[in-house]
């Protein structure tokens, strides 16, 4: 039951700011996601929210009490790290024990809540069980276990599944979602995996060197990125640009040369013709056809990677040479590399962005 | 078949090195200890080697005609409490430099290790004349605090690589769990590192248990003689007790290697313990 907002936030190592007056809020029982690569500042937005690391300058503020001052302990938040941290000369039972022990809880509280919260997350016949003799996937069942036998206000999670392989990564997802469902807390969490972000989220903040570059909700992220970085960033594969520039404004157009584009889509603001721009399309959205396809265009197919229910393929469009575009086509086209290829970007769901100052256009 | 004799050799060649090797560390013990059990001529005749007749007279004569008992207690009390204050400050000291954000850590480390450079003869007269103001000439403290003292740079500087050893994420999950430093420090950091805490105590305990020099000068009486000094003050005016000499000796070493295989069998479970990665 909290409501977290951070004003002005600020955070320097020596000289260098690592956190740069970070303005957010994070509403209650949200789940909220910090996503950027590594480096951005995410794990210390964190551990300043946590207490770990003094606050440089601005406020973290838990239900409308400011919290700068107080210790970890005293903050009611409970953390979930990479590498789990659990104590490793302690048994499963004392390492999900052990907050309650600092709080100096009676024994049989202790036993019972340890045993209800081992149930819960199933791993009630490893209770005697130490660190060293667990799978990575029980480990992290026991990392979670301790952090909710606290009954923390806050939930922090810092890249809690990356030590985990692919398949049970998904799994644990999953159940994280599902946990946060039932314990109805809210949860911060870091990610560096925008996969992770957008399937978990409530909220995602996208951080770039310790600025927040976007703010929303996932899908927001995916269909309005705010600038180049977080249309880059987000989805998977990557975006494709492609530098151009206005060659008409009514009807609004704009292209490299013979690769003209007339976005159908409501521009706000039209630039004058010339100006320099940056064309997005998600490659999930430009389909890509051996046949010529209507309003299409030629390219050379460079590389083509089956996915399973469709086949990504790379191509250099016709004119647009030492350019690589990636593009969709379903399973049943046999295309090669080497071989001529018609695309077609879906024109709702192209992107455009200012070539100079990189924020979306429209 | 050839392959065959080649291995048997290389295995009977390192054999016979390992035997070396172990005859060379163990041979004065073995002397010491065949020393102990010769009486009268037998002492100073070679051969045989082994005691025509085994005796037991000189283990008798250490405790009957010398205040060994008291001696061994003496050291006793010294390299314990020796141990206890130097791993109580250092590990304290250890914990801080490792893991609490304190400026000028290199510096410091740096200075502690500087003074254990001082080679003890440059130091023991100035030491003497501070004992001697404080008023605890010949006692057992005079040795304590200045055991306590020579070691701490040891202790500081094993204890702080183990702790540092200690992934900082559970320095964290701990702080996040409601634990005071001090908390952490008991209650996850001195288990985590109790190899490093018994091998820093073996040696700890057998620096003040050899010390001569120091014990020497500062001790005066059977009061707050230690074994060392005790020993070297058997020889009499006409003879020397090489046989009494021998046998206190096997008394004083055999709580020393007890002591190391106690330790020991600890320090291999906590070596093999293998889960700081948790």
């Amino acid at each position: 039951m909290a409501e977290i907002i951070l004003k002005n936030l600020s955070k320097r190592f020596g000289t260098v700011e690592v956190i740069k007056s970070l303005d957010l809020t994070i509403a209650d029982r949200e789940f909220f996601t910090f996503v950027g690569p590594s480096g951005c500042g995410k794990s210390t937005v964190l551990n300043l929210i946590a207490g770990l690391e003094d606050v440089t300058e601005g406020t973290v503020v838990f239900d409308g009490k400011v919290i700068n001052e107080l210790s970890p302990g005293a903050r009611d938040v409970a953390m979930v790290f990479q590498s789990y941290a659990l104590y490793p000369h302690m048994n499963v039972f004392e390492n999900i024990a052990f907050p309650l022990r600092v709080r100096k809880e009676k024994q049989a509280t202790i036993t019972s809540e340890v045993n209800r919260i081992a149930g819960l997350l199933g791993i009630g016949d490893q209770i005697k069980k130490v660190p060293r003799e667990l799978s990575g996937g029980q480990r992290q069942r026991v990392a979670l276990g301790r952090a909710m036998i606290r009954r923390p206000k806050v939930f922090l999670m810092d890249e809690p599944l990356s030590n985990l392989d692919a398949r049970l990564r998904v799994g644990m997802r999953t159940e994280l979602k599902k946990l946060h469902r039932e314990l109805g807390i809210t949860i911060v969490y870091v990610t560096h995996d925008q996969e992770e972000a957008m399937s978990l989220s409530d909220k995602v903040a996208v951080l770039l060197e310790g600025r927040v570059e976007q703010c929303a909700v996932p899908i927001e992220l995916y269909e309005r990125p705010a600038n180049i970085f977080v249309a880059g960033f987000m989805g998977s594969p990557a975006m494709n640009f492609i530098k151009g520039s206005v060659t008409s404004e009514e009807p609004f157009r704009v292209g490299p040369g013979r690769l003209t584009v007339e976005p159908k889509i409501k521009i706000s603001s039209k630039r004058p013709v010339g100006t320099e721009v940056v064309i997005g399309m998600r490659p999930e959205d430009v389909e890509v056809s051996k046949a010529p396809l209507d309003g299409g265009y030629e390219a050379l197919c460079d590389v083509v990677e089956p996915a399973g229910p469709f086949q990504w393929v790379e191509f250099t469009p016709e004119g647009l040479e030492g350019k690589r575009i990636k593009g969709k086509a379903p399973v049943e086209e046999s295309i090669n590399p080497g071989e001529r290829v018609f695309f077609s970007p879906a024109w709702d769901r192209v992107h455009l962005f200012d070539a100079d100052n990189e924020k979306r256009i429209f | 078949m050839k392959v065959s004799t080649d291995k048997i050799l290389k295995r009977w060649g390192i054999l016979a090195l390992l035997a070396l090797v172990t005859l060379y560390c163990l041979g004065p013990f073995i002397w010491q200890l065949l020393t102990s059990l010769k009486a009268g001529v037998d002492l100073t005749r070679l051969p045989p080697l082994l005691p025509p007749a085994p005796t037991s007279e000189n283990y008798v004569a250490v405790f009957e005609e010398h205040p060994f008992l008291r001696i061994i207690m003496n050291s006793l009390v010294v390299a314990t409490s020796s141990t206890v204050l130097s791993l109580f400050v250092g590990s304290l000291a250890a914990f801080s430099l490792a893991k609490l954000p304190i400026r000028g850590k290199a510096v410091f480390l740096a200075f502690v290790l500087s003074v254990s450079m001082f080679p003890p003869i440059s130091t023991v007269s100035p030491l003497y004349l501070i004992i001697r103001t404080l008023g605890l000439r010949d006692t057992v403290w005079a040795l304590i605090m200045t055991y306590t003292t020579f070691t701490l740079p040891l202790t500081i500087w094993i204890l702080t690589n183990f702790f540092r050893q200690i992934p900082h994420e559970i320095y964290l999950a701990a702080r996040v769990d409601g634990c005071t430093r001090f908390q952490i420090f008991y209650k996850i950091f001195i288990p985590l590192a109790a190899p490093g805490i018994f091998a820093t105590a073996i040696l700890v305990f057998i620096f003040s248990w050899n010390e001569f020099l120091f014990a020497l000068t500062f001790t005066s009486t059977v009061n707050s003689r230690t074994i060392p000094v005790g020993i070297a003050l058997f020889p009499g005016i006409h003879e020397v007790p090489w046989g009494e000499i021998a046998a206190a000796s096997v008394v004083v070493t055999v709580p020393i290697i007890a002591l190391v295989f106690v330790f020991q069998k600890r320090i291999v479970e906590g070596l093999t313990m293998g889960a700081l990665k948790g």
